[in-house]
């Protein structure tokens, strides 16, 4: 069997060679369409990146404000997949008040991070005002992703319901509420925590 | 041992050769391209006119008998306006599924990218808009997706898992992803990483059987309140096949089983060959 030395070596030889392949077929693809097809410069709005606030509520401990960022990629009419990363500082819980913290340090930030797939269930329009009409729509997500809170790294099933309003063609806010649920040994042994999140976004559309 | 190397060159090799043949295929259809209708002049010109004017508004004539314009990129939203037959409009703005166009009597609105795919440029050359219908559409296309699973036999037997792959679908048939994840039991834990090569015959199915073949590195550790075990990193080699479901036109559902080879070397440089069988439910878009 080879080292690992070689066997970085062989990697690392090989990944430059396919990238420049990979790239340089991109090239061509880029030239070959350049002027034939016009289309190329219809402006799309397929790609969502936003920032998002709210609060959390962290099983057996308390609701703390949480702070996350999210991308957006918009396939089709119905059906989009979305990231999603989101921490929170987790404060003593009322056991701990009375007695000895359960853990320190970093270990009491609560940090997840999800991959979502979601499906407009309902498109419409609001009209706030007299002569103003936005897009909206309902939809519901659900999906995996990691957890990191009290030293455990938990695998966390992910399912919410959200409502977003489009200001204009690049700006969406929104409103989701969100359960994130996943096997943790943290207060007792094989606890099913539910820990709910209700946060707003705002998303830039390009 | 030397079947191991070999394999491995064997991998990397095929993955060079596919992207080399990648690489000539889109060269061909790029001539191709350029053959059609002796368009030559006509790009030239549209080249220069393009240096001259950055955004040239793209106006088509309508050739369905007509064409429904709604308030917002959706089926829900109302149908406000309608384009007849033989009218120009200018299209603006491109959403899933849906452009955004304004008529010749001012009012702007979306219409489905299938209704638009339908009409004329205004110099009766047919637009090639970039529309709908998977299978070769998807050709050349980069590609991102994750999957969630449970291993179903081995010694991480149980264990959830879920990954995020990115990649580039070279050809109609043939993909190569980059795939990273982690995996959960009740005493380790880990991540793996690696590249994949997705074989996917016969794309203009909405139904698609494929295989999957790959190569990557696993971590384990283990979980806290367990008792230490160091370990060190395995190398794997994945075979595999599932079946996408297209829900959309770039939009796909995926059901996966996988067989894992991981070759983990305890103390003394021992190779120890366990076998992992994984099963997986997972979603990929083309963009």
């Amino acid at each position: 069997m080879e080292t690992r030395l070689q066997h970085v070596l062989l990697i690392m030889r090989a990944i430059p060679c396919s990238l420049f392949l990979l790239m340089s077929s991109t090239v061509a693809v880029a030239d070959s369409t350049d002027g034939v097809l016009q289309t190329i410069d219809i402006d799309t709005e397929f790609f969502e990146l936003g920032v998002t606030t709210g609060i959390i509520s962290v099983d057996d401990f308390s609701s703390e404000l949480m702070l996350g960022v999210g991308a957006k990629f918009h396939a089709t009419e119905d059906l989009f997949l979305q990231f999603t990363y989101g921490q929170a500082d987790v404060s003593l819980s009322i056991s701990e008040k009375k007695g000895d913290e359960h853990f320190s340090g970093s270990s009491r930030t609560y940090r997840y991070y999800d991959f979502l797939v979601g499906y407009n269930v309902m498109a419409g329009e609001v009209f706030p005002y007299e002569n103003a009409a936005y897009l909206s729509s309902l939809y519901v997500v659900a999906g995996v992703g990691n957890t990191d809170f009290g030293g455990e790294n938990t695998f966390t099933l992910v399912a919410g319901v959200g409502y977003k309003v489009s200001v204009n063609n690049g700006l969406v806010w929104s409103v989701d509420l969100k359960d994130h649920a996943f096997k943790s040994g943290l207060i007792r042994l094989d606890e099913i925590a539910h820990n709910i999140e209700f946060s707003t976004s705002i998303g830039f559309l390009f | 041992m030397w079947r191991q190397v070999i394999s491995k060159r064997v991998f990397l090799i095929l993955v060079l050769v596919i992207a080399s043949l990648s690489r000539f295929s889109l060269a061909d259809l790029a001539n191709e391209e350029n053959d059609v209708g002796g368009e030559t002049t006509e790009v030239a010109e549209a080249k220069e006119k393009k240096e001259v004017k950055v955004k040239p508004m793209m106006r088509v004539e309508v050739i369905d008998p007509y064409v429904d314009m709604r308030t917002g990129p959706g089926r829900g939203y109302p149908v406000f306006n309608v384009v007849e037959q033989g009218e120009v409009v200018t299209v603006i703005k491109r959403k899933p599924d849906w452009y955004q166009i304004t008529s010749k009597n001012g009012k702007t609105g979306w219409t489905t990218a299938l209704q638009l795919s339908r009409t004329l440029k205004t110099s009766g050359i047919p637009v090639k808009l970039p529309n709908i219908g998977y299978g070769q559409y998807q050709k050349n296309r980069l590609r991102v997706g994750f999957s969630s699973g449970q291993f179903m036999s081995g010694e991480l037997k149980g264990a959830e898992t879920f990954s995020v792959t990115a990649g580039y679908r070279a050809m109609s048939w043939l993909g190569i992803e980059l795939a990273g994840g982690k995996l959960y039991k009740t005493d380790v834990s880990g991540s793996h990483y690696g590249m994949n090569l997705i074989l996917e015959p016969s794309p203009r199915w909405s139904v698609v059987p494929y295989a999957v073949m790959g190569y990557g590195i696993m971590t384990l550790e283990t979980q806290p309140g367990q008792a230490d075990v160091k370990f060190d990193d395995s190398k794997f080699n994945i075979m595999g096949a599932g079946v996408s479901y297209y829900l959309g036109s770039n939009f796909v559902f995926r059901g996966e089983y996988r067989h894992y080879s991981v070759s983990a070397s305890k103390g003394d440089n021992i190779d120890e060959k366990e076998s992992l069988g994984e099963w997986k439910l997972g979603f990929n878009t083309f963009f």
